[in-house]
């Protein structure tokens, strides 16, 4: 019986850039659901069981790291990596929620390809170990 | 700037990995070219933004910034059950500056009381001419307080209280910059479990007298 593809959540407030990394992730084998606001994201996560989620910093309707928060709340996972044109990695926001574990990896825009698909095959197989101790 | 970037970097890598693709390559074309346009807009605006202080720095109505920040507030205000009380002194003096740059200062300060205020409370925002002859406002709320070991913090890059993704510590230094740059200067008074007033004063603009 062929596996079904792991399911990747994208939240950009930009369809440009859902666009971008649809076409990055599907291709590498994942289902892609992409969405330009933060609140149809968390509906999404409660509905749909996402491996990995890639969140925007910057939302217009919600805080891209507020709305991680309730990812992590309400879909304990679901991995995310947080994509960002406003912050750096050396920023304090980024450190700091990397360190306390709100999301697993943070990518820099404008990223390589190769770092989106690294990043979605880490998280995933993080969520397989998790679902594997019954996490 | 970055976001746009990001799309027109993503778009060209598409097109090297798949460069047989028709329909991809239009695709990626066409985002190349939006993005490219939208990243000129960007650069536009921060070249007008980057021009010499002079040509920004005209007469301003701080009544005016004050009631445009607080319409732009207004809807955040009433969710966080936060009162206003306005008590504006009548005729207030003008001041010579950017009037973009002091609503960043007032809306700044107002986001900062009403975050101090999580169950609601009174933010008073009052205005007067000193003795001294300059502009006064007051920026007052009933919140938390600020405890007094931090007091001389608060205006240090960085510097915050607020969870992660909350807030990077950046806004009252970046307002204590702009005041300077206004001739003029900004205090704080506070009281853990009463509330906090923050005080900006500007010279009052020669022909206002």
């Amino acid at each position: 019986m062929e596996q079904e593809p792991p399911r990747i959540l994208v939240v950009d407030d930009e369809p440009d850039m859902c666009w971008a990394l649809e076409n990055i992730l599907r291709p590498a084998g994942y289902a892609v659901t992409d969405t330009t606001s933060g609140a149809e994201a968390l509906e999404l996560v409660v509905r749909e069981r996402y491996a990995v989620a890639f969140v925007d910093a910057k939302l217009p309707d919600l805080d891209g790291l507020e709305l991680t928060a309730l990812i992590r709340q309400q879909s304990p996972h679901t991995a995310v990596v947080l994509i960002s044109g406003y912050f750096y990695e050396e920023d304090r926001s980024i450190t700091e929620g990397l360190q306390k574990g709100l999301f697993i990896g943070f990518i820099a825009k404008p990223f390589d390809l190769e770092e989106i698909r690294r990043m979605a095959c880490q998280a995933v197989e993080r969520a397989r170990g998790v679902e594997e101790q019954g996490g | 700037m970055r976001n746009p970037l990001g799309i027109i970097s993503a778009s060209a890598q598409l097109l090297l990995e798949h460069p047989d693709d028709a329909e991809l390559r239009s695709q990626c074309a066409n985002k190349i070219y939006t993005a490219t346009e939208r990243a000129s807009l960007i650069i536009e605006n921060l070249l007008k933004f980057a021009r010499p202080q002079s040509e920004r720095i005209k007469p301003v109505d701080l009544h005016a910034v004050l009631e445009e920040t607080l319409a732009l507030l207004a809807h955040q205000m009433a969710l966080q059950k936060v009162t206003l009380q306005k008590q504006f002194q009548p005729n207030l003096p003008r001041v010579h500056g950017s009037p973009e740059m002091l609503q960043q200062v007032a809306t700044n300060l107002i986001l900062n009381a009403c975050n101090a205020m999580p169950e609601g409370g009174t933010l008073t925002v009052a205005t007067r001419t000193t003795e001294a002859g300059q502009v006064q406002i007051r920026f007052s709320d009933t919140g938390r307080g600020i405890p007094p070991e931090h007091l001389s913090k608060i205006f240090d890059p960085f510097f915050t209280t607020m969870p992660v993704g909350k807030g990077i510590g950046l806004g009252l230094s970046i307002s204590y910059s702009i005041i300077q740059q206004h001739q003029g200067t900004i205090g704080v008074e506070s009281q853990v479990g009463q509330g906090t007033t923050f005080t900006v004063r500007l010279p009052v603009m020669a022909d206002s007298r």
